[in-house]
């Protein structure tokens, strides 16, 4: 065997690094071009087929444009965080194939992915097949926490996390995870499906009904992008949106309170998941750390984290529950931070 | 199976040129801070004492087994202190996340079935009390009572 044959995972210098956070919502990939600037690739995780009025052939809409021009029948195959049947596992293949192949993503890479931390050994094999035969990492595969990945851009420009000791808390769409760092090392990794970005969408559904008398009803994704535009916790605004009535004609209606009410029961769900059942848990395992690990910024992730003014109600609710002052920090751009994190560590593997 | 639970720690650290914290325990203790470089002084006093009951706990028993306290002590300080306990954990949040609280203990083996079942015996007997959520520095409480607890077995 020649040196170059020799894939130890540390000296590959022909290996690309690649970072991959394949989302419930959206798919991230960060990967360097030919002149060394890092790429992004950010996607919604769906898709639509339809059929070709001229040939008859099934085709197939990916990402945004599928979400836009059929939000009826998008197929989100990644809805619960892992693919979780034959079904969504060969969606999420024909997805994730096209993804790396219209985006030009180097077959000879080095790739980590970074993968929610889900109690569910079916979609976690079946979230393998799917990356194990896609054509990219052929040099070298790796997955870590989503938690960890997303907290690598909060803590510095390299990867001083791994050398931390610290809580990360991963806001997503669906799941909540938290989970504390000692040295690259998990301890007590929480997760809860019940506190999730997407009960965030649902109870706007339901607000914005409410909010109109029964005159108005928005489907989940333009729930989703109500929440994405306009939720804000430090300056709210009340927004106007106009709907086609069946019989012809259009309707206009404010949205005044149906967005930051289901964003305030999700901040609370969640401080309270944090500080009452994961908090707990840890230090009644680990009392050092514990008390190291909340001296120190708590890392906040996940696309939850993107709201403006999250971060800090988070710190002070959380701040209120444990009556001690908390430090919050988020990466510069929580939604693309897991695949940065990702691709940090796929550098390293590479000897970069 | 690319499961994320299963990464190796150790290559992490050697692609972060980051020490082992297993490496040298000597160093380690070094390493990790004590309570008094990050508290107040004041907190850190309490700390101190709460490590003491620590140690009464690991005393007690030769090494903190769990669960630390599987049934209560037969003396009688030992009643005193569980009905001082009771009535903590009553007077913040009733009876009825007072006995939530015990199960949660069992469940994460602080105490054993037996003593759930003295404690939650005695709860009838104490007056109405709070309605408020338990938070952690309560559980930290109940831990110090458990410590207590078992150091008097």
């Amino acid at each position: 065997m020649s040196a170059d044959d020799e894939t130890d995972g540390f000296e590959s210098s022909e290996s690309v690094p690649v970072g991959v956070k394949l989302g419930s919502t959206r798919t991230v990939v960060r990967h360097p071009d030919a002149s060394g600037a890092t790429q992004t690739v950010k996607t919604l995780t769906c898709l639509a087929t339809y059929e070709d009025a001229i040939t008859g052939s099934e085709r197939v809409l990916f990402g945004e444009q599928a979400a836009a021009e059929y939000p009826d029948r998008v197929e989100f195959m990644l809805r619960s965080g892992l693919p979780e049947d034959d079904e969504r596992t060969g969606l999420a293949r024909r997805y994730f194939d096209e993804l790396v192949e219209t985006n030009g993503v180097p077959q000879d890479s080095t790739v980590v992915y970074a993968i929610p931390t889900i109690d569910n050994d079916a979609g976690l094999a079946n979230l393998s097949s799917v990356i194990e035969e896609s054509a990219i990492g052929s040099v070298e595969m790796r997955s870590y926490p989503e938690s960890l990945c997303s907290s690598i851009p909060a803590m510095g420009d390299g990867i001083e996390a791994i050398d931390d000791v610290f809580v990360a808390v991963n806001m997503g769409s669906t799941n909540l995870e938290a989970c504390a760092y000692r040295r690259g090392e998990q301890l007590v990794p929480f997760s809860t499906g019940s506190v999730t970005g997407n009960h965030v969408d649902r109870r706007i559904v339901n607000n914005v009904e409410e909010e109109t008398q029964g005159r108005v009803r928005v489907d989940l994704t333009t729930a989703r992008e109500y929440k994405e535009v306009h939720g804000d916790f430090d300056a709210f605004e009340p927004f106007s949106d106009v709907v086609q009535q069946p019989g012809g004609g259009s309707h206009e209606f404010t949205i005044e309170t149906s967005v930051m009410d289901a964003l305030n029961w999700y901040l609370d769900e969640a401080v309270d998941s944090v500080a009452n059942e994961f908090l707990p848990d840890f230090a009644s395992e680990y009392m050092k750390p514990y008390q190291m690990a909340l001296s120190s910024p708590i890392a906040l992730t996940g696309g939850m984290a993107c709201l403006p003014g999250l971060a800090d109600e988070f710190r002070r609710r959380l701040s209120e529950e444990l009556d001690r002052e908390i430090e919050v920090v988020t990466p510069p751009e929580p939604d693309t931070a897991a695949a940065e994190g990702a691709v940090r560590i796929a550098k390293r593997l590479t000897g970069d | 199976m690319l499961d994320p639970k299963e990464y190796d720690p150790e290559e992490l650290r050697t692609l972060a040129g980051a020490a082992s914290p297993t490496a040298d325990p000597a160093d380690e203790d070094e390493r990790w801070a004590k309570p008094a470089d990050f508290l107040g002084q004041a907190e850190a006093s309490v700390m101190a004492a709460q490590l003491g009951d620590v140690y009464y706990l690991q005393a007690a028993q030769g090494g903190a087994e769990r669960p630390y306290l599987p049934s209560l002590p037969a003396a009688a300080p030992g009643a005193r202190l569980a009905l001082d306990w009771l009535e903590f954990l009553v007077a913040v949040g009733g009876h009825d996340r007072a006995e939530e609280a015990l199960h949660y203990y069992q469940r994460v083996q602080w105490i054993g079935p037996d003593a759930v079942q003295t404690l939650t015996e005695l709860l009838p007997g104490l007056s109405a009390g709070g309605n408020d959520q338990l938070a952690p520095s309560h559980h930290r409480t109940s831990l110090l009572f458990v410590a207590r607890l078992a150091a008097l077995r």
